[in-house]
């Protein structure tokens, strides 16, 4: 029986995504991985978060979200593939090879963070800037995936610029296209107002990073923007996105590098970029001002593996796992008491309720961890040192 | 279908409306909101809590109502107090 070639292509772009996501398992579950995991309410809207808590019954949960969202970041390419079906082969491969050679996929790809699901939702963006037929049909469907995308990290806000463009090309008044953009952005607003949380977290980190010299911002969003496109993706998609004038796109590019200039420059804010290279990249091949593909997509082949290396993040995971696992063989259920900044990973690998220490809090508690000395120092009479943990652990006799 | 926009945006703006006047007080009254930051960061370090894991209800002048949810994989244990401002006394929720 004749394979589809589709099929076959699909088959080892999953080989890709699995491969992708087992290399960030190396590095275990970080702390804002365990924040939407969990569903803790911070700093981002409830919509991603609530559906990945929907899966905490699954023992195998982290795998899971991390082969489904790899996987989604991979075949993500089809849209791309769609968009592109009146282009030459080899434009259609350039274009759709972009966004699989970006540093910014390879590296997030598997990552259990929201900027890649947010990344996701910008290339359905771009799909649909370039497919009005879809988007005249069913504009309020359009609007309730804006909602969504808004509603999954404030980081969305970013393509605010790009949605319109969306509505406007597809050949809605300026009226119905502010209604579709705009009544979710206030909607945004008011869930913000009702989760002082979310607000409160935005305050304490608004003036991180402000105290940086101009020079150290414009390396974090040079690194950023470096790696959003692989070096030379990013080069032609933002060449490309300026010739266009298309107001869309450079008022997207334009808020997504602000936004990587004036925060902290965390790797993770690259992929932001990625979407809207490509959407460049459609540009420059559509209007047929590009150098010959081929030769364009080697370039792009070294450019990302040069990026890439150079990018990479180290795999090493933090001792939580270790500790937490030897905490879990001794104690099943209770508190435990941690002593020291620790981050939200504890709450995922833990099987007891994670406190902050307190000596008064002991008499209740079941164990205790010393990620710093414990100061003061509990009365450890009645409790018993757990040999080889990685973190001074107590556990009640 | 522009219908069922328009009233999904109505619906949730309603209920984010219902949310933000159970706790307005801490956004019109500057020394309310001090008052409850501090009240609960005094709580949270008696009690060991996570301020991740508090969910405000409602707040008034005298008293925060509040969810300690310990989130946690599975099930997430979860609790409503009452605290009073005045000394920051925890009560469970009546």
């Amino acid at each position: 029986m004749r394979v589809k070639k589709e099929w076959v292509i699909a088959g080892a772009l999953e080989l890709w995504a699995l491969t992708l996501a087992n290399w960030q398992a190396l590095g275990a579950v970080r702390t804002d991985e365990a924040k939407y995991l969990l569903n803790i309410p911070y700093p981002h809207p409830p919509v991603m978060r609530w559906v990945m808590s929907m899966t905490e019954w699954m023992p195998f949960q982290e795998m899971f979200w991390r082969i489904l969202l790899a996987s989604l970041m991979v075949q993500a390419v089809w849209l791309l593939w769609k968009v592109t079906k009146d282009f030459s082969l080899e434009s259609r491969i350039a274009v759709c090879a972009s966004w699989l050679l970006a540093s910014a996929v390879i590296i997030q790809a598997g990552s259990i963070m929201l900027a890649p699901v947010t990344a996701l939702f910008a290339v359905l963006m771009v799909f649909y800037r370039y497919r009005h037929d879809n988007v005249m049909t069913k504009p309020a469907l359009i609007a309730l995936l804006w909602t969504a995308m808004l509603f999954t990290a404030y980081q969305g806000i970013l393509f605010a610029p790009l949605v319109w463009g969306v509505f406007r090309r597809a050949g809605f008044s300026k009226k119905d296209s502010l209604l579709f953009v705009i009544a979710p952005v206030i909607l945004l607003a008011l869930y913000s107002l009702s989760n002082p949380l979310a607000i409160a977290t935005m305050l304490i980190h608004k003036n991180e990073g402000v105290r940086d010299s101009l020079m150290t911002h414009l390396i974090g969003a040079g690194k950023l923007w470096l790696i959003g496109g692989a070096g030379l993706i990013g080069l032609f998609g933002t060449w490309s996105i300026l010739r266009t004038r298309d107001s869309g796109l450079i008022l997207s590019l334009l808020l997504v590098a602000a936004f990587v200039f004036f925060s902290i420059p965390y790797p993770f804010y690259a992929i932001l970029f990625t979407p809207l290279f490509v959407a460049g990249l459609y540009e420059m091949f559509h209007r047929k001002i590009h150098p010959p593909g081929f030769p364009l997509l080697a370039c792009f082949i070294a450019s990302s593996a040069v990026v890439t290396l150079l990018a990479r993040p180290s795999m090493e995971p933090n001792a939580t796992r270790a500790a937490a696992q030897a905490l879990n063989q001794q104690a099943s259920e209770g508190i435990v008491l941690i002593s020291g900044s620790f981050g939200h990973e504890w709450q995922f690998e833990s099987h007891l309720t994670v406190r902050r220490y307190t000596p008064e809090l002991t008499k209740s508690a079941q164990a205790v961890v010393c990620l710093n000395p414990c100061e003061p120092m509990f009365n450890t009479s009645g409790w018993r040192r757990i040999e080889g943990a990685p973190v001074e652990t107590w556990v009640k006799k | 279908m522009k219908q069922l926009f328009g009233l999904t945006m109505i619906v949730l703006a309603g209920f984010f409306l219902w949310r933000i006047w159970n706790i307005h007080p801490m956004y019109v009254d500057g020394s309310v909101r001090a008052q409850i930051q501090k009240t609960l960061e005094d709580v949270a370090n008696r009690e060991g809590w996570l301020l991740s894991n508090v969910e405000l209800k409602k707040v008034s002048s005298k008293d925060i109502r509040l969810i300690y949810r310990e989130h946690r994989k599975g099930k997430d244990p979860e609790k409503c107090h009452v605290i009073q401002l005045s000394d920051s006394s925890l009560k469970p929720c009546a």
